[in-house]
């Protein structure tokens, strides 16, 4: 058996630099993220996607199904559409009635199935569903470009280019659940299955379906036919509310598998010693792109907006030190990630995932990495001066906060009684802080250090002792193991911005053109620039899409 | 959530989240909270009765007394949501044998037991553990009864945090039509 050499590697970013909300609210989708991941299998796995079912009446209402076999196992994309009256139409999660509502079926569904899901989707949380089931979700139609879209094919013509850049999909979903929710399949039903078993894979491919269903609908309605261009730069949009914040305080391991990939990977693309003339022309290509990505990312919010115009402004700047002297000198990626530090952390974020694209070969293999099944445990038997180490080390940022300053405590998570959803309240202004959701991490461990001693007694024992401090306690040892696990901000501070949360979930999703419409929500484009059903073939090239319209 | 007079079919995530959700309504620390919502899982996936997590989710909180001796633990007071983990901890360390206060914690915290991997053997109140081998959990649905189910489901309640119009606007942040 031959040893197998691994590529060399340069040091990781520190995790006290990659893991605070500022830098985490400005990543952007690489090709490690989930859907550039499943479409890479789903090419591989030579997927081909059929419409067996299409039961839509001239108006666009009624149901589809989609097929395909992946990885040996068959699954479908039962679609349902529905005439929403005006005054429903919301793209908040507590809204109770959509356009279009789906489900990601486990096989290939017979009559009696597909009644129940026409029947069964459109209702979402109000409804139970089976383990069967494998995904649920819902989108509403962008009106204007709908109306738009299905006008124009009428008429004979393709839409607009503008109005198509200008918004980017047909149809935006408010939730996409997976995971046991409603009594759907629990992720661990599908863990094993080849293609299934990255994070969030089942919920990507529920997605890219969606988004083709979309064209789909329009076509119908409109009755004529989209060119590839237009279907391609037709994501699906999304919007994305605090309901998924506390996702990633809640799944401390599995924040750690995501950041560890992609700062490895990052750390192995430092290493290159150098670069082809193939690669130099991909990386100049790439920032061109980028560069027209940029132009073409509009927002209204006023912070999002000064940031992407930092961006604007820097990228050119940025651009003109790659010249072919830089490109060509010994370690050259680790030169333009070392000298990024010159930039905004968002231009500086932009090129670390930039550098990425050009190697596939040396970094997609981890994306396997990605998930995992481990959970937290607690080690009883480390003494409390052990404890207090990693505390010492690890923790500064959380101890160095006065929690009982009203600016370091002004927020409190909680779960609205109404719709069960992760919210966000002023504890000093608003009730419920008595209940509120224990995300403030810092806080715990800041209680945990104030009642232990230096000595040699087993945490088991303190803890015995003193039962409130298991979570904490917990959560030290872990992230001296996983040192991405932990986002190392005060999440109830008065500059707490959800948004960042939300945004790092999302790109690494694989999401972009963020469009923050506060500081606590955001639409964004999926699978823009994705492959079509039958294209699967194509490069997988569309990182950062830009309009070819 | 559909009416539910039967008992329904349950995903392991949905149990582990609400019985953790349910132990933090009913005032015990996250941490324990957390060990709960996964023994509940585990004793759903392994086919067992649920009914120890519920009646530890109904048990009043009271202090903990754990007489720690050379190489068993005897448990002089304290509900089992809180026992459970530390009986587990002390196997962990090295410790062979617990001794519980109370018979009807036994069920708890053998399940503790065996969701760490410890394979637990009894002896009236006194557990040590054995190189049985223990069955992993199923991941597949699960029927709960509706009566623990709903139990679990009221004091989960106690966690939410009632909105008015302001609150659920400043708190999602969103408006309320979104027709563009």
């Amino acid at each position: 058996m031959k040893d197998v050499v691994p590529p060399p590697q340069m040091p990781l970013r520190p995790p006290s630099a990659v893991m605070r909300l500022r830098r985490m609210g400005a990543a952007f989708p690489t090709r490690l993220s989930f859907l550039r991941t499943l479409l890479r299998a789903l090419a591989a796995d030579d997927v081909k996607v059929s419409r067996p079912v299409w039961e839509l009446d001239a108006a666009g209402f009624g149901h589809a199904v989609y097929s395909l076999r992946f990885g040996g196992f068959d699954y479908a994309l039962v679609a349902v559409s529905t005439d929403l009256p005006p005054d429903m139409r919301t793209d908040r999660v507590i809204a109770t009635a959509w356009d279009t509502t789906y489900v990601l079926y486990d096989g290939i569904p017979d009559q009696a199935e597909i009644d129940r899901i026409v029947a069964s989707a459109p209702k979402q949380e109000a409804a139970r569903f089976t383990a069967r089931d494998l995904v649920l979700s819902r989108a509403n139609k962008s009106v204007r470009l709908f109306d738009h879209v299905t006008d124009a094919l009428r008429a004979g013509r393709q839409p607009d280019p503008a109005k198509v850049r200008e918004t980017g999909y047909l149809m935006r979903t408010t939730a996409v659940y997976g995971n046991g929710k409603f009594g759907i399949a629990d992720r661990g039903h599908i863990a094993d299955r080849p293609g299934l078993g990255g994070p969030f894979m089942a919920e990507m491919l529920t997605i890219w379906l969606i988004r083709g269903f979309t064209h789909d609908l329009a076509e119908h309605v409109g009755g004529g036919t989209l060119s590839r261009a237009v279907k391609r730069h037709l994501g699906i949009g999304n919007s994305t509310g605090l309901g998924m914040a506390p996702f990633l305080v809640n799944h401390p391991l599995l924040l750690d598998a995501w950041m560890s990939v992609r700062e490895t990977a990052i750390a192995l693309v430092r290493a290159i010693p150098g670069l082809n003339e193939d690669q130099i022309g991909r990386i100049y290509d790439l920032v061109a792109r980028a560069a027209q990505h940029l132009a073409e990312w509009n927002v209204p919010d006023e912070i999002a907006a000064q940031r992407i115009a930092t961006l604007r402004r820097e990228w050119p700047d940025f651009a003109a030190t790659l010249t072919p002297d830089t490109l060509m000198a010994p370690n050259p990626v680790d030169r333009i990630i070392t000298q990024s530090a010159q930039w905004s952390v968002d231009t500086q974020e932009l090129i670390a995932a930039l550098m990425l694209e050009p190697f596939g070969d040396l970094v997609d293999g981890l994306t396997g990495c990605m998930a995992t099944s481990f959970e937290p445990e607690l080690e009883p038997s480390m003494s409390c001066a052990d404890l207090c180490a990693l505390i010492d080390r690890d923790w500064d940022w959380a101890c160095d906060v006065d929690y009982d300053a009203p600016a370091a405590c002004a927020r409190f998570w909680y779960v609205s009684e109404e719709k069960l959803e992760p919210r966000m309240g002023n504890r000093h202004r608003e009730p419920g802080a008595e209940l509120e959701s224990p995300l403030d991490i810092g806080r715990q461990v800041k209680a945990l250090a104030r009642d232990l001693t230096a000595s040699k007694t087993p945490v088991g024992l303190f803890l015995a002792q003193h039962p409130r401090h298991r979570a904490a306690a917990r959560r030290v040892q872990s992230l001296a193991k996983h040192p991405y696990a932990e986002i190392r901000d005060n999440l109830i501070g008065d500059d707490c911005l959800p948004i960042d949360l939300l945004r790092c979930k999302l790109a690494f999703f694989g999401a972009g053109k963020f469009d923050p419409k506060s500081d606590r929500w955001t639409r964004i484009t999926l699978a823009q620039g994705a492959p079509l059903f039958d294209e699967l073939d194509r490069t997988d090239d569309w990182w950062l899409p830009v309009a070819t319209i | 959530m559909a009416a539910c007079g039967d008992d329904l079919m349950r995903a392991l995530n949905e149990i582990e989240g609400l019985v953790q959700k349910a132990a933090r309504g009913a005032g015990f620390p996250v941490g324990q909270a957390e060990d709960l919502g996964r023994v509940a899982a585990f004793l759903a996936g392994t086919g067992e009765s649920i009914a120890p997590v519920t009646a530890a989710l109904q048990e009043p909180i009271s202090a903990v007394d754990v007489r720690w001796q050379d190489e068993s633990i005897e448990v002089v007071q304290g509900p089992g949501a809180l026992v459970g983990p530390i009986v587990c901890d002390a196997f962990a360390m090295g410790y062979t044998s617990a001794v519980l206060a109370e018979t009807a914690h036994a069920a708890l915290v053998g399940a503790f037991l065996a969701q760490s991997g410890v394979a637990p053997k009894w002896s009236g109140n006194s557990v040590t553990f054995s190189d049985t081998p223990i069955p992993g959990p199923k991941c597949k649905p699960v029927a709960i009864p509706h009566a623990d189910w709903r139990i679990w489901q009221d004091l989960a309640a106690k966690t939410y945090v009632p909105e008015t119009e302001s609150s659920r606007l400043a708190g999602a942040g969103a408006g309320l039509t979104d027709n563009d």
